[in-house]
């Protein structure tokens, strides 16, 4: 009977398909060494990029800890590409995650991470466009691990869905939230006498005072609170004194930076002397820019400070990321009208962690440049790793306790050990045909595709029932066996086609959660009712042939 | 034959009996569930604008679950967020389900169950309104749509008028009962629930497919015969799918599962009464009419 049923083309395609979705899910039963999912911009480990495997380190097994902690010399590193020598000072500059067990990519509401959907201001391709790619420099020179960006419309609006693994939440809202328009300032007081002073730029420009909110500049008027050109100087008025007038110079903003440094001779971390760190980087100002503040400094007072034993200006350069200020500085007194084209940007963390994470923040929204528009939060959610992977031993047991209840019941209506075996095999196979059709079309399972193979495995055993009534009926009927059988088969792909038409709007409209839904019981029910319910027909077929030739 | 000594005879038959004695006033049970299931639905359109209360991911907010070792005393946590609504999945695991505004701070939240003692693996998930808008529209389209592309494979199957509008007219009833008592259970619309109705009208039309292709395609034997074959077939499908979602539902302690296994449940139930009193009923009808038909013709 085995025989015969290998001889059947059904029953073999079966096999062959089950066997081919089997060495797709590839199962490692001993997975060893960790694979690269991100590498900094100042990474050593320029021969490996992400997804390369790492085992040794120095000849220990690598381990989360060991590739995490400071080096200086020579490293050795056993790899997937071979044997490596590395020159190492400091950290490695990567992140990695245990090798998987098997080819199965799961979803981040499995694996954990953070998934973001942003609206955008303007929709049009170019700005949707340089938006993704802006908002991808910025992931990726960030460092953070696994990002995947990607436009999503639907209804004539268009989001860009984030998903990134790991990260804090906040740092995230602020990296992609962020427009990144960048504009350092420097504040200048215009001593009065007698109602009228004057400041220096390329020339001498006079201020006098018009009333309590205007002044003169020159020949034209200024109010508080607005801005105007001097010698192509941005400026703004802030308040007006009896003795002075105040005023903002725009030394430079995000698009006068020409080049944002990574590197350690131009990028430090410091232990600040009251606590805490301070970290800085240069940044590369186009000439103008360097002129502006040359400009600027000239007209600022050189000031003793006790405390630091420092001479600083008289005033601070305040740097502003979307209007909010980020940090203030002092300015040293040698800088005084000097053409600076590479000034540093400083800022302070409370721990380490927190000032190189700041730090690269800013860095990476800088060299990025700004976002051709405004985009929104419509939604964030931050899930749990171990929330997934409980969830997915809990499914397991669920879809386990769900096939022995329909074995009972199988159980309790035909009582056969012959038609109860086939038909959980036949079940549990088309589950696996399922993952492997995952890793074949590269697709991820999330949480809701789990919840389509539950689904799946029940439109299953619907149709096994079917297929073995039809096969069971004895000669109460006129019709032959392959009839019964083609009748079967027809209720079968009337069931799927069914299944397949009330999914299909879900799969083309939706997106997140139900797409993945839409998607496995779609394929499931092809798988179904193509491969696996034929060759279950025939199966049963033979066995029950085999049944009436000993009885 | 070894068959009819293999396996014994249900006991549903004698059941069948009556249905088969009184199968037209019988015919009238689905069409009351329609009704039933309709009116709620319209009820709740008219009092609040949707067919069903609806849950954050179709208005916009904000959920927090969190996964928990013991079981909390319920009503300490609904007194300390007020403003939020509270929910416990139990099953192999207990998970804590708080819903609340887009606007509400998460951290306050973890903070203020912290100090009740209340912590484990979490998840926040936050939908604007805009997207929530978005996602209540496709809603919509993809059931609307979903029922079109479904009776559109119906019709190609049978390719006649009244046992096709039957198999449709069933699958509504089934999904709308299942809707009307989940909004009477207090349940919300949410998106796994929406997935479990679509997948509940794949799953309800597959007995009327059985029960359909036994009556008209069934050489050689009476209608009462065929009717109790198909219910045979059909009525094992449906205890084996009730067996397998109700072991789901309580074990998993998953929301999602939870939710996708309770429509599916509910609608399932109602596809007994509706697949073999009304379908039956009306294919009853259509047989004898046709049946009239050719002796006139005759």
């Amino acid at each position: 009977m085995l025989k015969e049923m290998l001889r059947n083309w059904r029953v073999l395609l079966w096999i062959f398909i089950l066997i081919g979705a089997v060495l797709a899910i590839g199962p490692n039963f001993s997975p060893h060494g960790l694979i690269i999912t991100s590498k900094t911009a100042d990474s050593p480990l320029t021969a490996l990029v992400s997804g390369d495997a790492i085992y040794t380190i120095d000849g220990h097994d690598a381990t989360p800890e060991l590739l995490a902690q400071n080096y200086s010399g020579l490293v050795h590193i056993g790899t997937s590409k071979g044997e490596k020598f590395v020159q190492v000072n400091g950290t490695l500059g990567i992140t990695t995650k245990p090798v998987p067990s098997s080819n199965l990519k799961f979803g981040l509401d499995i694996e954990g991470g953070i998934r973001a959907m942003l609206s955008l201001n303007q929709s049009d391709n170019l700005t949707l466009e340089q938006t993704i790619s802006t908002l991808q420099t910025r992931i990726n020179l960030y460092g953070l691990r696994e990002a995947s960006l990607r436009a999503v419309s639907s209804d004539q609006q268009t989001f860009i869905e984030v998903s990134i693994a790991g990260g804090e939440p906040h740092e995230i809202t602020d990296l992609l939230q962020r427009q990144g328009s960048f504009e350092s300032k420097i504040p200048i007081v215009v001593k009065l006498s007698n109602d009228a002073g004057s400041f220096d730029f390329t020339a001498r420009h006079s201020v006098a005072v018009v009333d309590n909110d205007t002044v003169k500049i020159d020949n034209s008027n200024l109010d508080i609170g607005r801005s105007a050109m001097v010698d192509g100087i941005n400026i703004t008025l802030d308040t007006v004194e009896p003795s002075s007038v105040n005023l903002t110079a725009l030394a430079f903003s995000g698009s006068d930076i020409t080049l944002v440094y990574f590197d350690p001779q131009h990028a430090s971390i410091q232990q600040a002397q009251g606590g805490g760190y301070e970290w800085q980087f240069q940044v590369r100002l186009s000439q103008e820019a360097a002129e502006h503040f040359a400009a600027i400094t000239k007209n600022l007072e050189v000031v003793f400070a006790t405390g630091a034993k420092q001479s600083y200006l008289s005033s601070k350069i305040y740097l502003y990321l979307d209007n909010d200020l980020v940090d203030e500085l002092n300015i040293v007194a040698d800088l005084k009208g000097k053409v600076i084209q590479e000034p540093s940007v400083t800022g302070f963390g409370q721990t380490l962690d927190e000032a190189s994470k700041s730090q690269k923040r800013l860095q990476s929204i800088l060299r990025s440049g700004a976002l051709p528009t405004r985009i929104e939060l419509a939604s964030m959610e931050v899930l749990s790793p171990r929330l997934g992977q409980t969830f997915i031993t809990n499914i397991m047991l669920a879809l386990f306790g769900a096939m022995v209840a329909v074995a009972v019941v199988v159980t309790i209506r035909y009582r056969r050990l012959k038609i109860i075996v086939p038909m959980v095999i036949t079940s549990m196979s088309e589950v696996l045909i399922l993952f492997g059709a995952s890793v074949a079309i590269g697709w991820t399972i999330d949480l809701a595709s789990v919840a389509g193979i539950l689904a799946i495995v029940g439109t299953g055993v619907d149709a096994q029932i079917i297929l073995i009534d039809q096969t069971l009926r004895g000669g109460e009927e006129q019709i032959t066996m392959k009839e019964r059988i083609k009748r079967a088969l027809f209720m079968i792909f009337g069931a799927g086609g069914t299944s397949i038409g009330a999914m299909l709007p879900l799969m083309i409209l939706g997106f997140g959660l139900l797409r993945g839904f839409a998607l496995t019981t779609i394929i499931g029910v092809i798988v179904g009712i193509f491969i696996a319910r034929p060759a279950f027909g025939e199966i049963i077929k033979l066995l029950m042939q085999g049944k009436h030739a000993t009885v | 034959m070894t068959e009819e000594v293999v396996h014994p005879k249900p006991k549903l038959i004698g059941f069948a009996d009556f249905i088969e004695r009184h199968w037209k006033p019988l015919t009238f049970v689905g069409i009351i569930l329609l009704l039933f299931g309709v009116g709620v639905l319209l009820f709740n359109q008219i009092n609040t604008g949707a067919f069903m209360p609806r849950d954050f991911e179709l208005t916009g907010g904000k959920q927090i679950e969190i996964a928990l070792a013991t079981t909390p005393d319920l009503s300490l946590i609904k007194s300390a967020l007020p403003n939020a609504s509270i929910e416990l999945i139990s099953g192999l695991r207990t998970t804590l389900l708080i819903e609340t505004s887009v606007t509400a701070n998460e951290t306050e939240i973890l903070a203020t169950l912290n100090g009740l003692g209340i912590s484990g693996d979490i998840s926040v998930r936050t939908i604007g309104p805009v997207l929530g808008e978005l996602f209540w529209r496709q809603t919509q389209m993809a059931i609307i749509a979903a029922f079109i592309l479904m009776s559109f494979v119906v019709f190609i199957l049978f390719r006649t008028f009244a046992p096709s509008s039957a198999v449709v007219l069933c699958a509504a009833t089934d999904a709308i009962f299942a809707l009307a008592v989940l909004s009477l259970m207090g349940e919300q619309l949410s998106l796994p629930v929406l997935a479990g109705t679509l997948m509940l009208i794949g799953y309800s039309v597959d007995t009327d497919i059985v029960l359909t292709t036994e009556l008209l395609r069934s050489p050689g034997k009476e209608v009462p015969q065929r009717f109790r074959a198909a219910a045979k077939t059909g009525l094992t499908m449906s205890i084996a799918a009730l067996a397998a979602l109700t072991t789901m539902y309580f074990i998993s302690g998953s929301v999602v599962i939870q939710q996708i296994s309770g429509v599916l449940i509910i609608g399932l139930l109602c596809d007994i009464p509706s697949t073999w009193l009304t379908n039956g009923g009306i294919l009853r009808w259509y047989l004898e009419r046709k049946a009239k038909k050719g002796a006139s013709n005759a």
